[in-house]
């Protein structure tokens, strides 16, 4: 019996039931309609044998892939290497077989859902055959993340402690440690691999949908049971991590420049923001960049979308985008104290305001990713496009942040709504 | 006879902070070993080290004659260590950890485990529910129950409840006699008089003083810590 798999299998039924990856498979679909008309207008008009709509969904399908093996290359060392459970691991003996067996899966369940959203995106393509061998590919992209992320994850251990590899990573480790460098570049290294695979996998599909199959169509998957292969040699590595880990942890905490750590997402574009907004913008976005981390890095996933959107010449889908992150105002508001303004006097118009300039500039990414797709398509007309997102994004900023006080969670609800009416918009 | 532990010419810094310098120490089997030290003597640092949770800038570590640094994961099965913050899984109850414990060890008796925690019918509520006392039985608990040749403890025994803290000091205590050593960090001077057959005093990252605590007069070991390391820690 394995001892990891029984406590992993333990503590998720008590956590109870996970709606997680039903959420991405109704969220991937529903995200499939919502941009059906910029992604898969290709679709709607050539069936999926001819050379054109195979290109096109081959095309598709990589850069979903790729997002995929990206997602996944990143993902594995998070729970690899990082994993919630190190702490606990690090005390005791590590049984390198049943451990590796353990993480495989459970790093697999985990990710299941991005596998699901992807999946339940394939809709929009109609024909059977087609959605099929892109749902080969798609399965296989994620199996070549995990696969190869895990193999090249577990090998960085080794390079970063190896001496040998001294000279290489002082070369590349920047203001890093040097024992972090090998662990830094391991997902990028992964990815870069797993590409290889996926890029191979999409030319196969493309050859499949519009002539006999191609063997190239598992290309992801060979490459990721290489990755598993080569990740159960290095599987004993594991047991070094401990050390390696509280080694780089150590050394940021005595980080030569210690104000490194408490640099903030956007700090410098305070100094343009009106005089009596500075303080309180400041005081915004560290608080938004050490609490809210994730909506400033989730940003820059949504920009990928908006690019696509504008691009396209759908510039409502990159506003509906806005009201997402302008959700983020809601949350802000509904985290504050509630003794703020009663017992502190603070001037609540200019914290709204300042909360308002940071939410935006938080959403700024999506909006001028949209706005440089209309321009690279449109010219100078797509200047106006861009003109009209970044009103937008500080539109909604302000609604999240002015309503999540009075409507609580509903004002979520309200910026939804208010995103809906994209006639007005 | 081979060491519990072994540390020779132990050095760590990070930066320019030197924070063990030059440590020697040998634990022997049986023994049960108070180490104190001011707030930042690199007492924790130390520990980790020799858990095979930090990298020693210099010297090495063996742990019941196995080296941490070249062979850790046969030195950490020889090795029982509760650090300063005990981690445990949250969604586990106090019994399926201690399972999960007794699986990746190989050995341990579940039951006298259990009873070493005094958990009751609270061992199989899910961990995340404990209070920090009874989390810290359950870490020690997990630490103890393969019966290691080594016990390493961080400031573990505060915080205990007296009937837990005198339960598990007896039983400590009976792991050397069985020929186990114990080292264990602590502020508190009194807990050192009552359990422990040696001290070692640590101040800026050094030894600064290593004695059997039957050599020290009753009540006598703050007066001589404060004497060595200065009211101020140094």
């Amino acid at each position: 019996m394995n001892p990891y798999r029984v406590a992993l299998a333990r503590a998720r039924r008590a956590r109870g039931f996970d709606a997680v990856p039903l959420f991405a498979l109704v969220g991937g679909a529903s995200a499939a309609g919502l941009l059906r008309d910029t992604v898969f207008g290709f679709a709607a008009g050539l069936p999926a044998h001819t050379p054109l709509a195979a290109d096109a969904a081959a095309s598709l399908v990589a850069r979903i892939g790729l997002l995929l093996g990206a997602g996944l290359t990143l993902g594995t060392y998070d729970i690899v290497v990082r994993g919630p459970d190190r702490a606990v691991l690090d005390l005791h003996p590590l049984l390198p077989g049943p451990w590796y067996a353990a993480r495989i899966t459970e790093s697999a369940r985990v990710r299941l859902p991005w596998l699901l959203a992807a999946l339940g995106a394939l809709w929009p393509l109609g024909d059977a055959r087609a959605i099929a061998l892109c749902a080969i590919v798609l399965t296989g992209s994620w199996f070549a993340g995990l696969g190869v992320g895990i193999g090249v994850n577990l090998a960085a251990p080794g390079v970063g402690l190896d001496p040998r590899f001294t000279a290489v990573l002082d070369t590349i480790r920047g203001m890093n440690p040097r024992l972090q460098a090998a662990l830094l570049y391991a997902p990028g290294t992964a990815l870069g691999i797993a590409g290889f695979g996926i890029l191979g996998g999409a030319k196969g599909l493309a050859i499949s949908l519009h002539g006999s199959l191609s063997p190239l169509l598992l290309a992801p998957w060979a490459l990721g049971v290489a990755g598993i292969v080569l990740g159960r040699r290095n599987a004993e590595a594991a047991a070094r991590l401990p050390a390696l880990l509280g080694e780089i942890d150590a050394a940021y905490a005595h980080a030569d420049a210690p104000d490194e750590a408490h640099r903030v997402y956007l700090e410098w574009a305070v100094r343009f923001a009106p005089a009596p907004l500075q303080l309180h913008l400041l005081r915004e976005l560290r608080h938004t960049w050490r609490a809210q981390r994730a909506w400033a890095t989730g940003a820059f996933g949504l920009a990928i979308l908006g690019a696509f959107a504008g691009w396209a010449g759908q510039t409502w889908v990159a506003m509906a985008l806005l009201a997402v992150v302008g959700t983020l105002g809601v949350r802000l508001t509904l985290a504050d104290p509630p003794w703020l303004a009663s017992s502190l006097g603070v001037p609540l118009a200019q914290v709204r305001a300042a909360r308002s300039l940071a939410v935006a500039g938080i959403a700024a990414p999506v909006a001028l990713a949209a706005g440089a797709g209309a321009c690279a398509q449109r010219g100078a007309a797509g200047l106006v496009e861009l003109g009209a997102l970044v009103v937008t994004a500080l539109v909604f900023a302000f609604a999240g942040v002015s309503t999540g006080r009075a409507y609580g969670p509903l004002a979520i609800g309200l910026v939804g709504a208010a995103a809906a009416l994209r006639g007005v918009l | 006879m081979t060491p519990g532990i072994a540390i020779t010419g132990l050095r760590k810094q990070f930066g320019p902070t030197v924070a063990v310098e030059q440590l020697d120490l040998v634990v022997q089997p049986g023994e049960f070993v108070g180490l104190i030290g001011h707030n930042g003597a690199g007492k924790s640092t130390l520990l980790k080290m020799l858990a095979g949770q930090l990298l020693p800038t210099a010297g090495t570590v063996q742990i019941a004659g196995v080296d941490m640094l070249t062979a850790p994961n046969q030195a950490r099965a020889n090795l029982g260590f509760v650090p300063e913050e005990a981690p445990l899984w949250d969604y586990l109850s106090a019994r399926e950890f201690l399972e999960f414990v007794i699986g990746v060890r190989g050995k341990g008796d579940l039951a006298a485990a259990l009873e070493l925690t005094g958990l009751g019918s609270d061992a199989d509520r899910l961990i995340r529910e404990y209070s920090q006392g009874m989390r810290r039985k359950t870490a020690l608990a997990a630490a103890l129950v393969a019966e290691p040749s080594v016990i390493v403890l961080d400031e573990a025994l505060n915080g205990l409840d007296p009937p837990s803290a005198a339960r598990t000091k007896g039983l400590l205590k009976e792991r050397c006699q069985q020929g186990a050593c114990v080292l264990f960090s602590t502020h508190i001077v009194e807990t050192v008089e009552a359990v422990a057959d040696r001290v070692v005093m640590m101040a800026r990252g050094r030894v600064v003083d290593d004695r059997r605590v039957a050599d020290i007069p009753a009540g006598g070991l703050e007066q001589l810590f404060l004497g060595q390391i200065g009211p101020i820690g140094g």
